[in-house]
């Protein structure tokens, strides 16, 4: 008998002897831990009736019942070592592009140990927007070509791919598009960085790629909870953001805090990260702002944008406090989009 | 049924299938179809006016593009009318007036749709929402979601 989840929609194959028909029984779904009832009672008709996922309204009181706040984000603590690691490539990435006398032969060896991790940096190095398509042979090549700074961009870019590019059926976000997102938001925050503080364009890049990492995080938690989140954002208007806060108790930037400091990414990205949502809470941290606008700009423009990505707020200090005149605002969107058109032309 | 995906800052004919233009924000996606030969055109641009008369990709800015669909058409013997569809400009909820560029970009596709003599049947620009046109090339049925 096929038995479907709601909460993750995986269905289960179990034979009929296993069953005791006659009852209703309940067993939590292995994959997303939420709760499945089946009504197993016999029909007058001696038929079984067909087995049911909970009701709405059931199911709506088994997710209330679901831990949140404080005891979600325990366990959510706890459960941070599960995660993927964030690829050690990156960091050696970001100690490359941050430091001059940093060796790239260590970068380079890392690579030549991960294959497929090797073949996206080439396609990357390759794209159209690096204006070296079909040139660069191997990733020493590309150093030469590239520098040292760019490559070190590009290994993050392929190294995050793989962190990002899954789908998040609790976001509704496709297999890729928290990765473009990401590399939008990543682009956009180096041009904004290069306009206003140049020396923070490699910060304001790497804080721009894991902005969301959050959301990976806490897309479990949302499937397992669907049916709140459902009718939390039904009238259209409120945004994932909200229904965490509602829901769970706290956000996907409070989550990639707390990866971020699991990862031992440094203060100035982790502050930037938590507050990317409210930079005004951030002490003045100038790349909060930075990926703040970014994000917003990104979202305006499409790029991997969830249904409620034109329901966020943009800080109104935001653009003042950076200095960005509104005439800067449709061309930064403009390069950003034509950056990640011709970076990931590359990745299909 | 073939599928023709329009992307962001593209113009893409399509003569079978569906025609589709994914994700509009503050950009403007704009359908034109004629029932004649059975063909439709996708747009999905970002900026209001180019500042030059050939830019490198036409399809990038409302004006431009709208003169370059049409000229794809002619092109393949088409000829008005033609049933055109815009959506998007939408506007970030709460963000700061000095953002809104979608209205821009809607302002600017209308008024060069209206300097080329076409008539709009379905508008639905403004509001806060990220839109997806999809256009039947046999039937000549346009949605708007």
């Amino acid at each position: 008998m096929k038995i479907k989840c709601t909460g993750c929609s995986k269905v289960y194959d179990i034979p009929e002897e296993r069953l005791p028909f006659g009852e209703i029984i309940s067993f939590p779904c292995p994959a997303c831990k939420g709760i499945i009832k089946i009504d197993l009672r016999e029909k007058t008709n001696g038929e079984a009736v067909a087995p049911q996922a909970n009701s709405a309204p059931d199911r709506a009181e088994e997710e209330r019942e679901m831990p949140k706040g404080e005891t979600l984000q325990k366990i959510i603590m706890r459960r941070l070592q599960e995660l993927p690691p964030m690829p050690q490539v990156m960091f050696k990435a970001r100690e490359v592009m941050n430091d001059p006398k940093s060796n790239f032969k260590a970068l380079s060896d890392i690579l030549e140990t991960d294959q497929a991790m090797a073949t996206r940096v080439l396609r990357l190095s390759n794209s159209a927007f690096y204006g070296l398509a079909g040139k660069v042979s191997s990733v020493q090549h590309a150093s030469v070509l590239l520098g040292y700074k760019t490559v070190g961009e590009i290994v993050s870019m392929a190294g995050s791919s793989t962190l990002l590019g899954e789908s998040l059926d609790g976001y509704k976000l496709d297999s890729g598009d928290l990765w473009h997102h990401s590399m939008a938001v990543a682009l956009a925050s180096k041009i904004i960085a290069k306009k206003i503080k140049p020396e923070m364009e490699n910060d304001a890049f790497a804080a721009g790629l894991i902005h969301d990492a959050g959301k990976i995080v806490l897309d479990r938690y949302l499937r397992e909870r669907n049916t709140l989140f459902e009718e939390f954002m039904k009238d259209g208007e409120k945004t994932f953001l909200d229904a965490e806060k509602h829901i769970l108790g706290f956000d996907h930037s409070e989550i990639a805090a707390l990866m971020c400091q699991s990862w031992k990414i440094p203060n100035t990205l982790t502050t930037a990260i938590c507050y990317h949502h409210y930079p005004s809470r951030s002490r003045e941290s100038i790349l909060a702002y930075i990926v703040h606008v970014a994000d917003s700009l990104s979202l305006m423009s499409g790029i991997g944008t969830g249904i409620d990505g034109m329901l966020y707020k943009m800080d109104n200090r935001a653009l003042g406090y950076l200095g960005l005149s509104e005439d800067k605002i449709s061309p930064i969107i403009e390069e950003t989009v034509d950056s990640v058109q011709k970076i990931t032309s590359q990745m299909k | 049924m073939a599928e023709t995906s329009v992307k962001i800052m593209q113009c893409l004919l399509a003569d079978k299938g569906i025609l589709k233009i994914d994700r509009i924000g503050v950009g403007i996606g704009i359908l034109l179809y004629n029932q004649a030969k059975k063909i439709g055109i996708g747009i999905h641009t970002l900026a209001p006016q180019a500042d030059t008369i050939n830019p490198a990709n036409p399809a990038k800015y409302a004006d431009t593009a709208v003169t370059y669909a049409i000229k794809l058409f002619e092109k393949e013997g088409a000829a008005p009318p033609y049933t055109v569809a815009v959506a998007g400009g939408a506007t970030m909820t709460g963000s700061p007036a000095s953002t809104n560029v979608g209205l821009k970009v809607a302002e600017a596709a209308k008024a060069a749709l209206a300097k080329a003599k076409l008539n709009i049947r379905t508008d639905q620009t403004g509001g806060s929402n990220i839109r997806s046109m999809i256009l039947n090339i046999d039937t000549g049925e346009i949605q708007i979601k």
